[in-house]
């Protein structure tokens, strides 16, 4: 197709020829991409931060696809058009340096990226630091009361301590619906990471550090809470399940944990931000 | 044989097989090694200290593991002959630049300061322990056939991960580089030899040290904290996490010290008439990886000995019950792994902005490869501050 092989056809005006094809690719991929693959992204809509974390998948998603469809149509393209007639060993065409495609093409990536970091910052501290936790003192805190859970991390399970209700000590995680939570992470030994997929958190437990992550669940349901750092052998074994309830229903449980961990609630240290405890000793 | 060919061929008249073996050579390498690493182990040993008492009474000394790899290093590398040109220079003598340059496959197995055996040594080095890194990976798929445990037990198979990451990342920083720079870039600056051939040769023979040292980590136990050696699980480990340290301290040494040598021999080695805008793109990857490896490696190193001196003699850089912070360890940590994936991409892109324009007949633009070259320095610092941003939008957004 080349002007070599067909000497008599001129040479088609492929920057325009290409740019058409890819706009209108584009038009009609990028609509789809959101509109169909968006609502299916993680982590679900359990919670309002796993709500906005979906929103932020969908922009980078719209973003990335006409992106991606450069990339793939030009390369498609190239194969295409510009293969090399059989029979025939040519010399490519003597292309000299073009610092306007240059200069644009550092300065769309640029902007690109430089935006996305934009925007991700903004949405890190409105997502109240669901994604990765705010550490001890968050820039924002949401308005309204709060419920203070805290999750204690160590090899290798994670425990809930919950200050309002007698600092009692429980071993699964149930909340409350439309509460804003407040949860406090912390480690007792190595650093974890606290993951409750469906309600889009997902925070840093180190030892000595209270990592601040607020969270609003929106929908009775059960979530799963993973260990997302490698902590030693039973790594893979800190999973667990939790349950958003109803708020009587809430109620009903944590007064009845009360009364069960009442004798456990007594010998526990003090409510704290942090537990320090005796330097571990190695051991096999 | 018949008495005709034996004639034709006359064997080489020399020194009988016992007399070569002894000098600086591999094999005085080992014993030296071995013995310079149970003379680290009885050191070890007379150390004594109230803190030191626990480890006794678990059967664990890091101290002495630790010292035991210094001398073993030391006296691999003396035994290679590393220590006979500083000896030989401090008592008078006339300085080389050339060591054991002679022809046959000897060479090889060697300290050489030819840069194409250097290369070559790189590549067959660097590919046995890519092929140790690829069967830990093998027996991580297998053990993953089934649920329960069956090849290996827990443990085992978490050092079996931990092995695999670190001897890929380890040893492949120096992937591209070390043979394929290493054997190049002389030639197409039109330079007889490195700037400086000796270290050269030690880089290489450091990696090979650091290697074996590594693997060594099954007889104490293995390590359970994956490639990035996260504190404080590192603290709590049992011996093995010692030759992690080990390992990724030396290669931090030895990137660091081909980093140099290849900017050196790029800055003042060039051809008469090369200038920066006529240097091949190759050339140009290479010299900002090295930028990168001299930035990032001595980081790495000092982390390690932090993490060494908390697991030794009780300090506590990283354990927050003594006042540390574990996050510390992963912000210096990451100071070294971050440019590490540029470390590890940027000579291939190089490889193939040399290919491409071969396989496609046409030159790169100009072939000045100034703009180009102008692009790969701004890569890595800008990507930094980029990757950063971006980084902390994935972490946000992208919760699989």
């Amino acid at each position: 197709m080349s002007a070599e092989a067909h000497p008599g056809t001129p040479e088609p005006n492929h920057a325009r020829r290409f740019t058409t094809i890819w706009l209108i690719a584009t038009v009609i991929a990028t609509p789809l991409v959101i509109l169909l693959l968006g609502p299916e992204l993680p982590p679900g809509k359990a919670s309002a931060e796993a709500a906005g974390q979906v929103t932020d998948n969908t922009v980078l998603l719209g973003m990335a696809t006409p992106v991606l469809l450069l990339v793939l149509i030009y390369l498609a393209y190239a194969i295409i058009v510009f293969r090399q007639p059989k029979g025939a060993v040519l010399e490519g065409p003597a292309v000299r340096g073009d610092a306007r495609l240059q200069t644009a093409w550092i300065v769309i990536t640029s902007v690109l990226v430089l935006s996305l970091a934009a925007y991700g910052t903004v949405r890190l501290e409105e997502g109240n630091g669901a994604g990765s936790g705010n550490g001890p003192t968050p820039l924002t805190v949401p308005k309204g009361p709060k419920l203070p859970v805290q999750v204690i991390a160590q090899q290798w399970a994670f425990t809930y301590r919950y200050p309002t209700y007698g600092g009692v000590e429980t071993t699964h995680l149930e909340l409350p619906v439309n509460q804003m939570v407040e949860l406090h992470i912390t480690s007792i030994d190595v650093i974890h990471s606290f993951w409750a997929y469906q309600l889009g958190v997902k925070a840093d437990a180190n030892p000595g550090v209270d990592n601040v992550v607020f969270v609003k669940p929106t929908t009775e349901e059960t979530f799963e809470v993973h260990c997302a750092e490698l902590c030693g052998i039973w790594h893979g074994g800190m999973f667990d399940h939790g349950h958003v309830v109803s708020a009587g229903a809430f109620e009903a449980w944590i007064r009845q944990q009360e009364a069960n961990f009442a004798p456990a609630t007594k010998v526990l240290p003090p409510y704290a931000k942090t537990y320090s405890p005796e330097p571990t000793r190695r051991a096999e | 044989m018949s008495t005709t060919a034996a004639a034709a061929t006359p064997q080489p008249v020399g020194r009988p097989l016992w007399r070569r073996l002894i000098g600086f050579n591999l094999l005085t390498a080992v014993i030296l090694g071995v013995g310079g690493y149970y003379l680290g182990w009885f050191i070890g040993h007379q150390v004594d200290g109230k803190s030191f008492e626990f480890q006794a009474a678990i059967d664990e000394n890091d101290v002495a593991l630790l010292l035991a790899y210094f001398f073993g290093v030391v006296g691999f590398l003396i035994g290679l002959g590393f220590a006979n040109y500083p000896i030989s220079r401090l008592l008078g003598r006339p300085a080389s630049l050339r060591e054991k340059e002679q022809e046959g496959i000897g060479r090889y197995f060697g300290l050489c300061t030819d840069h194409k055996v250097v290369g070559i040594q790189y590549l067959i080095g660097i590919g046995v322990f890519f092929f140790v890194g690829g069967l830990n990976a093998m027996l991580i798929r297998t053990e993953l056939l089934h649920s329960t445990p069956t090849l290996v037990g827990p443990n085992q198979y978490l050092s079996l991960v931990g092995m695999h990451g670190t001897m890929m990342m380890g040893m492949m920083t120096s992937g591209i580089l070390g043979p394929f720079a290493n054997y190049f870039v002389p030639i197409m600056i039109g330079a007889r030899r490195m700037a400086f051939p000796r270290i050269e040769a030690l880089t290489f023979w450091l990696l090979m040290a650091a290697g074996f040292i590594l693997v060594s980590t099954i007889f104490f136990g293995g390590f359970p904290t994956g490639w990035t050696g996260y504190e404080p699980l590192n603290d709590q480990a049992v011996m093995g996490m010692d030759s992690y340290i080990c390992f990724f301290a030396l290669v931090g040494i030895s990137m660091a010290l081909l980093g140099l040598n290849m900017m050196a021999t790029i800055i003042t080695m060039r051809a008469p008439g090369l200038t920066w805008s006529r240097l091949p793109i190759f050339v140009w990857s290479v010299f900002a990886t090295s930028v990168l490896m001299v930035l990032a490696a001595p980081m790495l190193i000092a982390t390690l000995l932090m993490a060494a001196l908390d697991r030794t003699i009780n300090t506590s850089f990283f354990v927050a019950g003594g006042g540390g912070s574990s996050y510390l360890f992963e912000n210096l940590f990451w100071f070294f792994g971050h440019p590490e994936v540029y470390i590890l991409a940027l000579p291939g892109f190089g490889i193939v902005l040399e290919l491409l324009p071969v396989f496609t007949l046409a030159q790169m633009w100009d072939l000045t490869a100034d703009e180009m070259g102008r692009n790969i320095h701004a890569h890595p610092t800008l990507s930094e501050a980029i990757k950063e941003a971006v980084e902390g939008i994935a972490g946000h957004m992208i919760n699989l």
